[in-house]
């Protein structure tokens, strides 16, 4: 296992100009290690999709990125457009949240994971078409020789997004970065999903980054997490300090707001009110708005540092121990 | 076949039921094959009935036929065959003046709040329209105030009257889909994955607002998801559906505590633990492969191409079985549950 993980660090995304320029990642930076898994989580807007977007340069000119994205010790944001086709689909896989918009819809599923095997792996057409067939097996897809001819909206939702991860591991990455892969699917599908890339992960140590919406999704998969809010990284810690001694009230609000099989309460502790807008951020802390803490002088007033609160454990708050 | 009062209903025998539903069919014509149209088998001999202020949820797969029952009760898609009854009035059958009260008194919330409002119309707009259809109150001026009044009931500003879906957040463009749903004073609201499109927190938010409003205005709902918690967060009673059939059903607390059919087995093992160290080491039912066609599904128990426990007896017919009181299932092997040395065999 000489993977070489995967890390962003200061990473900036700023969409559009002058007063209407909308700061949607600010300064984020995270790491993940071959063989190891980060979950990253937040309310949607919270720009996870454009942190990652960025950090693969598959963000268009409008939007203006600093900062680094290192694999293998190269600076994928320096590389020119050439390189990075090299490195996207060969050592970086992705998927996508909707399969359909990524897919192309006129080329068969067969076409569609043989393209980069030609490509990156130099395999013949012949190669290409018996790798495929294995890929849709391991992807848990019954009947693969058949599926190999069918077009995209032939298949269901479920289907579709494991040819999406068939494509991402078909030429063996060191980094798989999914972006809400299960969000759109039944619970069935997603436990098939989650396993699949488990056991793949073991075999190969790959380095997997996991966006999700629902902490619980990434419970079972990730060594670290990072909870992201307002385009900023707001807690960093391994899954389990993350649940058993959440620091940031955000954290904290986002675990008590989803209903736990099994474990019925009377009411449900909501987040209030929405999150920021990215061009009309707070001058404080990004969370002042919905915190239900407010107990420092500076919140209103200052952006808290993230600021280790524990072993491999930081928060952006100034208030980390009030439950 | 069923006929006695469904599953759902309270101890009370005697009460009638607000929603009643009986042996209801829906089938949509398939592609022609040759000389002969299939059918889609969404919705087959599905029965249930919900009391007053109750709420019943319906949860299954992607496909399990939740939203064509959603759909045939507001008359949306019309039904095969089968009885609904509000009130003990008959819906289905109900035409004229009858039939525009009892749609009145079904009012539906769907998925994403985006797609179901009319983007080039104002909130208030969008509130009032039901009344100004069921031509409630007398007049707009009243009929804008009873709007404020809505929008302060779902917990939106009055100002948001002014604006348009666009300039709303997801949360609040589903407060708009209740509100609206709200303002012909319905009886019975049935929700269609109604929190599905939201983040976790709003969808806290707006499980709550629904509790509060059927605490307070005594509403009826039928809580359409794919989301077992949310499921058993929000309903009394719960129907469980795969491939338009029923597969199980009871009142939450049983049906949750004791899941008796092994598809509702295999539903909850799949859900993720929120607390990482019980969900690493847990043992999961893995289900294979996806649910099959629904034109054309498997005789007999429609679960049994992926069901573990199924043997050759289960492509007969299938019995309601008696689990206890008010909970039931349709399996030939209910009660044998998926015991730990048995999952075992299937765990992956
Ligand atoms: N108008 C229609 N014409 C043909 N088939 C239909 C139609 N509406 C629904 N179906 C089919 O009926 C079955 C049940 O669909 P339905 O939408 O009720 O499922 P659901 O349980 O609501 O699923 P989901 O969780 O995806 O919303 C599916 O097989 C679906 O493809
Ligand atoms: N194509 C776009 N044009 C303008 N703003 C966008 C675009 N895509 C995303 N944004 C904005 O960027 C911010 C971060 O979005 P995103 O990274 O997609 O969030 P997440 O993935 O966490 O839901 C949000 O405020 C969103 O509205
Ligand atoms: S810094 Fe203050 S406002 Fe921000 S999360 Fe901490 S306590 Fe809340
Ligand atoms: S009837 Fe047979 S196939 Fe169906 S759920 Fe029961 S055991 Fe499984
Ligand atoms: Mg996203
Ligand atoms: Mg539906």
């Amino acid at each position: 296992m000489n993977a070489p993980g995967f890390a962003v660090r200061d990473l900036t995304v700023v969409l559009g100009r002058g007063k209407r320029a909308a700061r949607v990642v600010r300064g984020v930076s995270w790491s993940v290690e071959a063989g190891a898994t980060l979950g990253v989580v937040g309310e949607s807007g919270s720009g996870k999709s454009m942190t990652v977007l960025a950090s693969a340069g598959l963000l268009p000119p409008p939007a203006a990125v600093t900062g680094s994205a290192l694999l293998g010790g190269r600076d994928l944001l320096k590389l020119s457009r050439r390189e990075l086709e090299g490195i996207r689909g060969r050592r970086l896989g992705f998927v996508f949240q909707d399969p359909m918009t990524s897919l192309n819809p006129l080329l068969t599923v067969e076409r569609q994971i043989t393209e980069g095997i030609e490509e990156h792996l130099g395999a013949t057409r012949r190669a290409a078409r018996d790798s495929a067939r294995v890929l849709l097996e391991t992807v848990g897809i019954p009947d693969p020789d058949r599926r190999l001819d069918a077009y995209p909206h032939q298949l269901s939702g479920g289907m579709r997004q494991r040819v999406m991860i068939a494509i991402a591991l078909s030429c063996g990455p060191d980094v798989l970065i999914a972006d809400e892969p299960t969000t759109a699917l039944d619970v069935t599908t997603q436990a098939q999903i989650l396993d699949l890339v488990r056991e793949r992960q073991e075999r190969t140590g790959m380095a997997v980054v996991w966006i999700s919406h629902d902490l619980a999704v990434v419970g079972g998969l990730a060594d670290d997490v990072v909870v992201m809010y307002g385009g900023q990284v707001v807690e960093q810690a391994p899954v389990e300090t993350l649940h058993s001694a959440p620091a940031h009230p955000y954290t904290r609000g986002l675990l008590g707001a989803r209903p736990v099989l099994g474990r019925r309460r009377d009411q449900l502790t909501a987040i209030p009110g929405t999150p920021p807008d990215p061009r009309a951020l707070p001058s404080g802390c990004v969370f002042f708005d919905r915190c239900p803490v407010k107990g420092d002088p500076r919140c209103e007033t200052q952006v808290p540092d993230l600021v280790e609160v524990g072993r491999r454990h930081f928060a952006r708050t100034f208030c980390p121990e009030d439950q | 076949m069923r006929s006695e009062p469904g599953p759902g209903t309270g101890q009370d025998a005697q009460s009638v039921p607000l929603l009643d539903v009986r042996n209801l069919c829906v089938r949509f014509p398939g592609p022609r094959e040759g000389r002969h149209r299939s059918w889609v088998h969404a919705v087959e001999d599905v029965s249930f009935a919900v009391d007053r202020g109750q709420t019943l949820g319906l949860v299954g797969e992607s496909g399990s036929g939740k939203s064509t029952i959603g759909n045939a009760l507001t008359r949306l898609v019309p039904p095969t065959s089968g009885t609904v009854h509000l009130d003990g009035q008959d819906v289905l059958a109900a035409r004229g003046a009858p039939a525009r009260e009892l749609r009145r008194r079904i009012a539906m919330v769907f998925q994403d709040p985006y797609a179901s409002l009319d983007p080039r119309r104002t909130a208030g707009a969008t509130v009032r329209e039901p009344m100004d259809v069921h031509r409630m109150l007398s007049g707009r001026a009243e009929r804008n105030r009873r709007v404020a009044e809505l929008l302060d009931l779902v917990g939106l500003v009055r100002e948001t009257a002014a604006r348009y879906p666009h300039e709303l957040s997801g949360g609040q463009r589903q407060r708009v889909s209740i509100a609206r749903a709200l303002a012909a004073d319905p009886d019975l609201v049935v929700l269609d994955e109604a929190t599905a499109s939201l983040d976790v927190s709003v969808q806290a938010q707006i499980m709550n607002l629904l509790r509060e409003l059927q605490g307070e205005l005594g509403l009826t709902y039928l809580f359409v998801s794919h989301d077992l918690a949310a499921v058993e967060h929000m309903s009394h009673h719960v129907v469980v559906m795969y491939l338009g059939r029923l597969m199980e059903t009871g009142t939450t607390d049983h049906l949750y505590t004791r899941p008796a059919h092994p598809y509702t087995q295999a539903l909850m093992s799949a859900v993720p633990d929120p607390d990482p160290a019980t969900e690493r080491n847990r043992e999961r039912i893995l289900l294979g492969g996806d649910p099959p066609s629904p034109l054309d599904p498997p005789s007999g128990c429609v679960f049994r191409t992926r069901c573990p426990l199924a043997v050759d007896e289960c492509a007969g017919p299938v019995p309601q079985t008696t689990v206890s009181a008010n909970h039931f299932a349709w399996c030939i092997r209910t009660g044998e549950s998926l015991s730990p040395e048995r999952l075992r065999r299937f765990v992956h």
